[in-house]
């Protein structure tokens, strides 16, 4: 799988990158609008990270470009601003997600596997995770081939885990994948927790192992080991 | 009291005592130099009298005319001669009548003789009289010059400064920006508006600096924040880490959510001053209060609160719905966030307005400086302070009224659309 990140900023190109190879993506980065625009005229990519304020143009532009060039590859919108306007023109001219800054890592790898997933598989697929199967269509899991019921946050939370797997994943980036801006005002965790106990109980229950690790004081990690 | 009926009120208080004084000082004036005069014909009538006297005639009295008479005198009666002013009973017309009369003795010879002249003050005195009326009559008309003048002349030439004064009232740095210098021919006018017009572009400059700064600090905040969190998010990946350096992680995670929450709000605050918010849309608001609701589901039920709401209204508003949303989902977020345990929320949505209530410890500064910012609770932990303000801003923008109430230890926000 080949990601492209275009982002200006030397530190947080280097902090994506780094953490998407570690994900086992093959990650090309670009610094500017020219470069990417050589960059995206050579090669295709499974999935592009466009940062909109760019030195040289701006990232909608570019995404004008990879459709123009009949890009199969997904496209995600990464703004400082936060506005609207930018949100709805990228998601108009053919972008497939949008993420403000500062966002987790995790959550950008999460969305990043999202949308390669729809694409690669035209929405017809499966994930697969020793003894949990999901089907992302239907929104079903399945252990050793029996149903499990999870309710919605529940089963957002365990796509996200397994994104994730292996990976320390900080309790505010689970906050925000599940509540998203609706997280803003919130003062406790806890309820977090709540739902973690839930799906791991659920998990267990239904036969799965205990993949789910408490990382102290900073969050959960999802791993068969 | 307004300027004009000050100014009026001065000038007629003005205009009455110099009236009153200059009245007296007539009267006084008139009646000394007509008394003069009458005395003078009084005086020149005896020398007349006297140097024509038939002396033969006289004897026991004479009369020549009915206001003459000469009597014989003894001498030790001698006076020099006396003016004065006596009432005689007009036996015709049955009434006094005020005389000028001149006493004046006189020797022939050796027998003196006493010559008393009369003359009637009738015309002095309705000449004196006619002196009030004329007076009270120039009072009434300068009154009205006056009242005439302040009306029509001094309201035209106050004029530039009631239009200042209605733009000043209706400035609005959104939308008026600066007052123009308009020109007037009254130095003072001008000046006072050459000045409004400097002192509006400093203040509107200096509000365009503060916004831009806003924007600004905000805006390059952001990378710097990610950064952070994505340098955090990769170090945690170390499995070589102390529990000790894990809490220390997380409390930089805190911090970090904190700030960006903060710039979040301030991006938001600076981007409704721009006017970013200006489209309209029908927005369904039960809906959308629902979903808040869900959303908001875990932190209610964390609390152990209790939820009535009341959707009256199935009427669409049309209104912005990024702000719409903003707005209901500060309002709700806040009456959990400064909720207590077991509490309870009450909403009710109806097309005219939205009252959100609810349980909660009393405020720990004055009400009326709830909606500024960073104005907080310090008992809420993890609160930045910009949620009314936002509100606030919000309700300004869009033209909504925003009323806070206490009372029985219930907090309630009504808003009305």
């Amino acid at each position: 799988m080949k990601v492209l990140i275009i982002e200006d900023e030397k530190e947080l190109r280097y902090d994506m990158v780094s953490y998407l190879s570690q994900e086992g993506f093959l990650c090309e980065s670009a610094k500017n609008y020219s470069e990417a625009i050589d960059k995206i005229g050579v090669y295709e990519y499974d999935c592009y990270v466009v940062d909109i304020m760019l030195p040289g143009g701006t990232g909608l532009d570019l995404v004008k470009a990879i459709k123009s060039q009949k890009h199969q590859g997904g496209i995600i919108i990464v703004s400082a601003k936060n506005s609207i306007e930018d949100k709805i023109t990228g998601l108009e001219i053919g972008s497939d997600d949008y993420l403000t800054k500062p966002f987790h890592l995790s959550e950008l790898n999460a969305r990043i596997k999202s949308i390669i997933r729809r694409r690669s598989f035209n929405g017809n697929n499966e994930i697969q995770f020793n003894e949990i199967r999901i089907l992302p269509d239907s929104r079903q899991v399945y252990i050793n081939g029996k149903e499990v019921a999870l309710t919605a946050k529940e089963y957002d939370l365990l796509l996200f885990f397994i994104a994730n797997k292996g990976r320390v994943i900080p309790k505010d980036s689970i906050a925000e994948h599940l509540w998203g801006d609706y997280m803003d005002q919130a003062d406790s965790f806890d309820f977090i927790y709540t739902h973690i106990k839930n799906l791991r109980r659920k998990l267990v229950q239904q036969g799965a192992k205990d993949y789910l690790n408490t990382v102290y004081g900073i969050g959960y990690k999802f791993q068969s080991e | 009291m307004k300027l004009l009926q000050r100014t009026t009120l001065y000038y007629l208080l003005y205009s009455l005592f110099i009236f009153g004084i200059g009245t007296i000082l007539f009267y006084i004036f008139i009646k000394i130099i007509l008394l003069d005069g009458i005395d003078e014909a009084i005086h020149q009538e005896k020398v007349q009298l006297v140097a024509n006297l038939n002396y033969e005639k006289i004897g026991e009295g004479l009369q020549p005319s009915k206001d003459v008479l000469i009597m014989p005198a003894e001498e030790v009666d001698v006076e020099k001669d006396k003016y004065k002013t006596i009432p005689i009973y007009d036996s015709l017309s049955k009434e006094s009548v005020d005389y000028r009369q001149l006493t004046s003795y006189h020797k022939n010879g050796a027998n003196w003789y006493k010559v008393t002249i009369r003359q009637p003050l009738a015309e002095a005195e309705s000449l004196l009289n006619s002196i009030l009326p004329v007076e009270i009559g120039l009072f009434l008309i300068l009154l009205g010059g006056v009242l005439l003048m302040n009306r029509f002349i001094l309201a035209k030439i106050w004029q530039p400064f009631y239009v200042l004064l209605d733009k000043l009232k209706k400035y609005n740095l959104e939308t008026t920006k600066v007052i123009p210098y308009e020109s007037t021919d009254i130095i003072e006018f001008r000046d006072l508006n050459i000045n409004v017009e400097k002192m509006t572009e400093r203040i509107y400059k200096d509000f365009l600096t503060q916004k831009e700064f806003n924007e600004n600090s905000s805006h390059e905040m952001q990378t710097p924040l990610a950064i952070i969190k994505n340098k955090l998010e990769l170090i945690i990946q170390s499995k070589n880490l102390t529990e000790q350096e894990m809490i220390h992680i997380q409390s930089i995670f805190s911090a970090v959510k904190r700030l960006t929450l903060l710039n979040k709000g301030l991006l938001l605050l600076s981007k409704i001053e721009n006017r970013q918010f200006t489209q309209k849309e029908n927005v369904n608001l039960g809906e959308l209060l629902q979903s808040i609701f869900n959303h908001l589901e875990e932190q209610i039920n964390d609390k152990n609160i209790s939820t009535e709401i009341e959707i009256k209204s199935k009427d669409t508003l049309l209104t912005n719905r990024v702000l719409i949303e903003g707005l209901l989902n500060n309002l709700i977020s806040n009456s959990i966030k400064h909720n207590i345990q077991n509490g309870r929320i009450m909403a009710e949505l109806t097309d005219k307005h939205f009252i959100i209530t609810n349980t909660g410890t009393a405020l720990n500064f004055p009400a009326d400086e709830m909606f500024e910012r960073f104005r907080k609770d310090s008992a809420v932990e993890n609160s930045v302070g910009l949620g009314l303000s936002i509100v606030k801003k919000i309700c300004d923008f869009l033209d909504y009224k925003i009323i806070y109430i206490h009372q029985d230890g219930l907090h309630t926000l009504v808003i009305n659309f």
